[in-house]
């Protein structure tokens, strides 16, 4: 298995379609960031890093999702179009090694990816306008590595997909759902009642709680020149922590042990 | 139950029955992508919905999971086992949603925490009104639990009119949700009793007169202006004070078939609430009610009325015929007389443009509109002019400047003064004295376009906000004067909003200083607003009754007429 899982990690740094995938997303992000400050800033002064967070962190992070789903189902579903799973399978492999050998690396890259993919933009924006000091950067460390479990549980919903699927077009169309339901909550999501609903009551179990974890509860006030101010709470109480660890673990098991399960009676044609 | 969730679980079942037949397929056809159908009852059960999960629905998700669980079994018979299972365990959510109260249920009890923690965290007149939000949690937090409870729209309503009310302050008020807007208005409607056929208002000189009058109780011999001594038994404010709503201003009220909400606010002054401290006692009783008022020889009789409707609907006639002002648009003019013209001002807001702007001058075009119709004004021989500030809720500050700076005397005039904010503190700074800290003073320049003539402008309780600041600008000029029946409302911070599934709560969470460094306009604990002391009081009394409520005359608009004659 270890073998399966090494070529898997050198599929991905060599494939240069996860590369040009990778930079395209991080470029989105990062003008998004910076065109984002230029549409909604008209004081003149340029807002810093942790000022724009607030306003723009769900829409980077469900764009990171894409990151995690494109790994899943470019790098373990090549395998199915060029039939290495069916090469394996005839040379005596075990179905456990082919399966978990290709879920694992997509487990552990995936969310490294999506994670790199929603902290990148801010650090090169910062880099660009200063950081500033608007919201606590351990708080948002903390969200960044809670945000970590229910990236794995996208990694294995996606490995699931792209097991019942055998298809990496069929499977990236499918998991292209989740950021895309991330997505559409945070643009309009009173114009979907389900899924604002759904991240609202569910957002613990929901596929895009990871999004969720970028929702910065904030006031503003303002005075009477129009200038705003806003107040933030960037804490996460630790029942919220523990929930998202607790529903990400039992979730990610069942997502992995439905598409090990059916990979185990699949004929491969 | 919601039809949504009737097609779900229907749809669910029927999908089952598919599992079933499915089952002796999948055998026949010996694959194994059939297996994935038995996964689509779980995804339908979660995705039909318009509301999300439900607590009432887990019976459906069960039955899902039951019949999902087929996908992990090869024999026919399990499958079809789990399949009719799955079915039957679905069946179940039928009754669970009916006779479950709590099925859909709305969390007014978490709203109201959610809500009163933000306003507590943001409210910015505690100090100055000496609010106590520990007694008021303590205090309101078992109602709100009971109402959770209960499932209690129409409580729920009155609790969040009390609890508003306690700050006595017009920037704080209630909204409720759009789907408690029948129910919100049913418990105030409730609130306010029955319709005998009159109101009752108390007039200057401290007794209590029949406003508004149906014409049945002619036979009685009242009418309107008639002298009220008691209602059943007792003085009519005594009546008054024991309506669940007393101390609530409705003076919003459009009412009409549940499209509007009927939204209660407190009197921030107590001389407004004792203005209106007989209104709602004509709504108190049961069939009848035994009303004691002078006749025409000036003796006391005591009649017995009778139940005609609901006083909602003359309350609302009422505070119309008393609030009514100029019926013609937002900044709109009518000329009244040769030399005296009117401004209607209904609300301070010109344009998108303009309202999201924190200059003087995004209000160029309005003022060089005023400026126009009064020159127009002018050469047809009018000296004079009328503001109606009515039930004017209020807007910019800066439309207020613009306004008032074209009739200010020329040179510098005085607005209001910003507080600081505190980076750090990410709170508006205080000194440590506690009081706020002075921040810049916001001042505009008078242009005197009337060259010596007069403004006078009018003025109600439900004049609020911008308006409340406008009513203080004019106060202080010497070209101008301020009248009503009351001074304006009393309330000038600006607000914030917090909203949550059951409704929308609005509260000062702006500072808005005075030269001195005080709060402006709003009232303390001792509820006496600073603004209204220039007002002058025009006396409600048996004329003003005629005129309003017998004659259907503008009373106020006669008065400035006058005044300015």
């Amino acid at each position: 298995m270890l073998d399966i899982m090494r070529s898997q990690f050198r599929t991905m740094t060599r494939k240069t379609m996860v590369h040009i995938l990778g930079v395209l997303l991080l470029a989105a992000s990062t003008i998004m960031l910076f065109m984002n400050n230029a549409v909604s800033d008209d004081t003149g002064s340029v807002p810093t890093a942790t000022e724009i967070i607030p306003e723009t962190a769900t829409l980077i992070m469900s764009l990171a999702m894409f990151g995690t789903t494109f790994v899943a189902s470019i790098i373990a579903g090549d395998d199915f179009l060029d039939k290495t799973i069916n090469n394996e399978l005839i040379a005596g492999r075990r179905r456990y090694t082919s399966y978990f050998g290709r879920a694992i690396p997509v487990m552990i890259a995936g969310p490294l990816i999506s994670i790199a993919l929603c902290t990148l933009p801010y650090v090169i924006y910062g880099a660009v306008n200063g950081f500033g000091d608007t919201l606590p950067v351990g708080n948002l460390i903390l969200r960044v590595a809670v945000g970590i479990f229910p990236l794995i549980r996208l990694s294995a919903f996606c490995v699931m997909v792209l097991f019942l699927f055998r298809n990496p077009i069929g499977a990236v169309m499918s998991n292209m759902a989740m950021p895309m339901m991330g997505m559409a909550v945070v643009v309009g999501g009173s114009s979907f009642p389900f899924l604002k609903a759904a991240s609202e009551k569910l957002w613990l179990v929901s596929p895009i709680n990871f999004v969720s974890l970028g929702k910065i509860e904030s006031w503003y006030t303002y005075d009477l020149e129009l200038e705003t101010y806003y107040t933030y709470s960037t804490a996460i109480p630790a029942s919220d922590i523990v929930l998202t660890i607790i529903s990400s673990v039992v979730m990610t098991a069942v997502y992995l042990i439905i598409g090990y399960h059916y990979f185990h009676v699949d004929d491969l044609e | 139950m919601d039809t949504i969730d009737i097609i779900a679980v229907a749809v669910c079942i029927a999908a089952c029955g598919g599992l079933w037949w499915l089952a002796e397929h999948a055998e026949r056809v010996k694959s194994p992508k059939w297996k994935m159908f038995w996964l689509c009852v779980p995804v339908l059960a979660l995705l039909i919905t318009k509301y999300g999960p439900d607590w009432s629905l887990l019976p459906l998700y069960i039955g899902s999971v039951i019949a999902m669980i087929g996908f992990f079994t090869a024999a026919k018979k399990s499958k079809q086992f789990l399949a009719a299972a799955g079915a039957v365990c679905m069946l179940l959510t039928y009754p669970v949603c009916l006779l479950n109260p709590y099925y859909r249920a709305k969390d007014y009890y978490g709203d109201f925490k959610k809500l009163f923690g933000c306003m507590r965290g943001h409210y910015v007149l505690t100090e100055h009104k000496n609010i106590d939000w520990d007694a008021l949690y303590d205090k309101y937090e078992p109602q709100f639990r009971e109402i959770q409870h209960d499932q209690d729209a129409a409580a729920n309503a009155l609790t969040w009119g009390a609890l508003c009310g306690e700050f006595h302050d017009g920037h704080v008020s209630y909204n409720c949700s759009i789907r408690d807007i029948k129910a919100n208005n049913k418990a105030i409607a409730d609130a306010l009793g029955n319709d005998y056929g009159l109101s009752v208002m108390r007039c200057t000189d401290g007794s209590f007169a029949a406003v508004n009058v149906d014409e049945s109780l002619a036979k009685y011999g009242i009418r309107n202006g008639t002298v009220i001594t008691s209602w059943d038994g007792k003085s009519p404010d005594e009546v008054s004070k024991s309506s669940p709503i007393y101390g609530s201003s409705l003076m919003n009220v459009n009412y009409s078939e549940n499209k509007i909400v009927l939204r209660l606010e407190a009197f921030p002054d107590i001389d407004n609430e004792i203005f209106y401290s007989g209104l709602l006692c004509a709504g108190i009783g049961g069939d009848s009610v035994d009303v004691s008022c002078m006749d025409e020889n000036g003796s006391e009789q005591t009649v017995t009325l009778t139940k005609i409707g609901d006083y909602i609907d003359r309350l609302s006639e009422t505070m119309d015929i008393l609030h009514k002002g100029v019926n013609i648009g937002n900044l709109q003019w009518k000329k009244l007389s040769d030399s005296v013209a009117c401004l209607r001002i209904k609300g301070m807001s010109y344009d998108t443009k303009s309202y999201n702007s924190s200059d003087d001058e995004a209000y160029s075009e309005m003022k060089d509109e005023i400026r126009s119709t009064i020159l127009k004004y002018q050469s047809e021989g009018v000296k004079d002019v009328i503001i109606d500030l009515r039930d004017n809720n209020g807007g910019s500050p800066h439309m207020v400047n613009g306004i008032v700076s074209m009739f200010a005397p020329k040179g510098d005039h005085y607005c209001c003064t910003n507080g600081v904010w505190d980076e750090k503190k990410q709170c508006w700074a205080v000194d440590e004295n506690g009081n706020y800290v002075k921040g810049e003073e916001i001042t505009f320049k008078g242009e005197d376009i009337l060259d010596g003539g007069r403004v006078i402008v009018i003025v109600n309780a439900n004049s609020v906000s911008a308006a409340d600041m406008m009513t203080k600008e004019m106060e202080s000029m010497d070209n101008a004067r301020v009248i009503g029946f009351t001074g304006p409302n009393g309330s000038s911070q600006a607000i914030g909003v917090k909203r949550v599934s059951t409704g929308l709560l609005s509260f000062s969470n702006c500072v808005v200083l005075d030269k001195d460094g005080s709060i402006m306009i709003d009232s303390g604990a001792d509820r006496q607003s600073s603004n209204g002391d220039g007002v002058e009081i025009i006396p409600f009394d048996n004329d003003a009754i005629r005129g309003l409520f017998d004659e259907g005359n503008d009373y106020l608009l006669e008065k400035a007429i006058e005044m300015l004659s």
